[in-house]
């Protein structure tokens, strides 16, 4: 060892190094190798080198299952075209739903509709064993649960653990301030969690790409290059708020504690709890109430208008001299149509307006509801980060809105072009009834019935749409880093 | 190099713990301060490091005023405090290094590590281990080596002999000699009243909070440290008057 007295220069220099970047690099490399010789280092690499591939493997499959499930029917529907065939629709399947599930699982896959209803298909998921059995494990899954509660098992030792066992003491006793040791922390931290997940990923849009997967086709690539940004931002979120814990408590165990009660509250239950709770709050009817209540409407307005035609339909049946019990709809009658269409059209029109007004409230309380739901899930990162990544995948809220507008659209296309041109009349007499249908003479149906069209969000209304998640999710982060900030400042190392 | 000006440390919950304390380590010399558990000499360490605020008073190293200016100031105090535990995954190297370059030393090569954990008495055979699977003398040991592979000009060590064994307690006394030999200001706390006469300049015992005897190296040559150590604890004699301190 050299010798050297206060007054040296030479040591002045060496000690001036100390306060410079290199301390900084220093602090970066023990936190690093520290947390990589560590058990969980090993845990953490081996979830993700096996999860993020397998979840991305499986999950292309079933999309590729899917997909070809729905192009069939599209043949199917273009065969039944003309026929009732057209009347109905199929959803076609988010490519990114592989990262992320979503409603894509839970919404109907496709519709059906009838004048006066429309018929939801089974979800996608309905029957599928796979699904069943795996498919609830995507990315989106294994970064919001697995590696958030990794990044606590990174972090929860980082301050109290270090006071425990005495080095911090012996770090702070040199001329290295303190929100250096934090930000060492925070980026070893970082970089010791983001290489093995990295890997991970590419190695499972490695398997992706060579199975056929299309990322390179339309924005895939962009939107999960975003995809896995703002995950790096989540998992950062998780490891800062561990560091606040830390450096909020004076024994590492309390920490861990601490923090597994935390990683229940948000990851597990506030996302739950959160439509119970708006639920409570903003009540909605059943799908299932909505439905019996405008069948009800349909069979109550259709006998109304029933009783209106009755004498118009008896009076037609006298003229022909039809016999006791006979009625007749002459479609070969100008006269008698014009007038069934002067009583029945109001009737009609009623219903039409009444139903539609029936599902605008459900709707309307339906979105509220939802609004509520989502906003209460705000307190948790974990459910923020869920609505971007699910808004990103196309496989969020959003593009459940959109396909009911769609089916609606589509329904009210069906209705002008054909339904409006049909006629249905339901006649009652002391317990007889007779009934009527069939298209309006005159008013043939069109040659092409419409075609459902369903058009998942352009990549610039994705981002729209997500960039307050993702604001609000950075915001989570800075002020976690913040807190820790100040309580490390204020951290009694002894 | 290391002093303290009328040092007061009175905690939240209104412990007095340390009571106008004044004491002066020169450079080449090497202070004792004894005292009973719970009398207030980590209190009086951790006070230089600036790990606690003092109530009034002033820690001066170096000449800086540490509340005033801690980074500074903590660029010329090594640090060893009492019972350690180290980074567990890191070997004895790794730990020394992480250290060393925390305190500005660049450029150390293996040899000179391995030059610092002989000086201490580790043995050859631990350099390259866990340190998680060392004793609580080795972990004291490698503490020892950290502290001084900073070559800081002011040492504070606090129970730097516990847990040592007698062999390891001499060995470490000739390491302090040399210490003192290259000029180091050693401010440390111990109960071990035999080692502290041998090789303290200057010696305070501790009581409450109160640095109630101060003798130097001269002084004790005439009067038995033990008999003095175990009155003032006993409570026969009370604080020295105060021209008597003011030596
Ligand atoms: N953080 C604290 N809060 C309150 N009292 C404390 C705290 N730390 C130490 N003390 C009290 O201060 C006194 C001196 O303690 P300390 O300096 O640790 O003594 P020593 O190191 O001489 O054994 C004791 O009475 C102890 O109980
Ligand atoms: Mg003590």
């Amino acid at each position: 060892m050299a010798k050297a007295d206060v007054q040296s220069p030479e040591l002045n220099q060496t000690l001036e190094a100390a306060i410079g970047p290199a301390s900084f690099l220093t602090l970066l490399q023990k936190e690093i190798l520290d947390l990589v010789m560590s058990v969980r280092f090993i845990v953490l690499l081996m979830l993700c080198v096996l999860l993020i591939p397998l979840s991305l493997y499986v999950n292309a499959q079933t999309y590729e299952r899917w997909l070809a499930d729905y192009n069939e029917q599209l043949k199917i529907e273009s065969a039944l075209r003309g026929s009732r065939g057209g009347w109905s629709g199929t959803r076609p399947p988010s490519p990114l739903a592989v990262f992320a599930n979503g409603i894509e699982t839970s919404l109907p896959k496709g519709f059906s509709i009838q004048p006066n209803q429309i018929q939801m298909d089974k979800p996608r998921s309905y029957g599928d064993p796979i699904y069943e059995v795996f498919g609830r494990i995507d990315f989106l899954f294994v970064v919001q649960a697995v590696l958030s509660l990794i990044a606590f098992l990174f972090a929860f030792d980082a301050i109290s653990g270090e006071k425990e066992m005495g080095t911090l003491r012996l770090c702070l006793a040199n001329a290295v301030p303190r929100y250096k040791i934090l930000l060492g922390k925070f980026t070893g931290g970082m970089l010791t969690l983001a290489v093995p997940f990295l890997i991970a990923t590419g190695l499972g849009l490695i398997i992706l790409t060579a199975t056929g997967y299309p990322l390179f086709d339309q924005n895939l690539g962009t939107k999960v290059l975003l995809m896995v940004i703002t995950s790096i931002v989540y998992i950062g979120t998780f490891y800062l708020l561990g560091m606040l814990i830390s450096s909020l408590s004076h024994q590492s165990k309390t920490t861990l504690i601490v923090l597994m009660l935390i990683w229940v509250v948000l990851v597990l239950a506030v996302p739950r709890l959160s439509i119970i709770v708006a639920g409570m709050i903003r009540p909605v009817e059943s799908d299932a109430v909505i439905a019996l209540r405008k069948k009800l409407l349909v069979e109550n307005i259709q006998k109304e208008k029933g009783r209106a035609l009755k004498d118009l339909y008896f009076e037609k049946a006298r003229q022909e001299g039809l016999a006791e019990g006979a009625l007749t709809f002459d479609a070969n009658d100008p006269e008698f149509v014009r007038r069934r269409n002067e009583i029945a059209k109001p009737f009609e029109a009623r219903m039409r307006d009444e139903l539609a007004k029936i599902d605008e409230d459900h709707q309307r309380k339906k979105q509220r509801q939802l609004r509520l739901a989502r906003n209460i899930a705000r307190i948790s990162p974990a459910s923020v980060f869920a609505y971007v990544m699910t808004d990103m995948a196309d496989t969020g809220e959003t593009v459940k809105m959109r396909f009911f507008d769609a089916v609606r659209r589509h329904y009210d296309r069906v209705d002008r072009l054909v339904f409006s041109r049909m006629y249905q009349d339901l006649i009652m007499d002391e317990g007889h009834y007779w009934r009527f249908g069939g298209t309006l003479p005159g008013e043939e149906r069109p040659e092409e019935p419409p075609r459902f069209e369903f058009r998942f969000p352009e990549i610039s209304e994705s981002l729209a749409h997500s960039l307050p998640d993702v604001a609000l999710l950075v915001i989570y982060a800075l002020f976690f880093f913040i807190a820790t900030h100040m309580a490390f400042i204020r951290y009694d190392v002894r | 190099m290391i002093e303290a000006i009328n040092l007061t440390k009175r905690y939240e919950d209104g412990v007095l713990a340390l009571d106008s304390l004044n004491l002066k380590v020169n450079p080449g010399e090497i202070y004792c301060l004894l005292g009973a558990n719970g009398a207030g000499k980590t209190t009086t360490i951790n006070l230089f490091l600036n790990f606690i605020p003092p109530t009034s008073g002033t820690p001066l190293i170096n000449g800086i005023d540490v509340t005033r200016d801690p980074l500074e100031a903590k660029k010329y105090v090594a640090y060893l405090s009492e019972n350690v535990m180290l980074y567990g995954n890191f070997t004895a190297r790794q730990n020394l290094d992480f250290f060393a370059k925390l305190g500005g030393k660049k450029n150390l090569k293996k040899e000179d590590y391995y030059m610092v954990m002989r000086e201490v008495g580790l043995p050859e055979r631990a350099f390259e281990q866990r340190v998680k699977e060392f004793s609580k003398g080795m972990r004291q040991k490698l503490g020892i080596a950290i502290c001084m592979i900073k070559d800081a000009p002011a040492l504070l060590l606090d129970e730097p002999t516990a847990g040592l064994d007698p062999a390891s307690a001499a060995e470490f006394i000739e390491t302090l000699k040399e210490l003192r030999r290259r000029g180091k200001a050693i401010l440390m706390s111990t109960h071990d009243i035999f080692r502290a006469k041998e090789i303290a300049d200057r010696v305070g015992i501790m009581k409450e909070g109160r640095k109630v005897m101060e003798r130097t190296r001269e002084e004790l040559e005439y009067e038995n440290l033990e008999r003095l150590y175990l009155d003032y604890m006993r409570g026969g004699l009370g604080p020295e008057p105060e021209e008597r301190r003011a030596s």
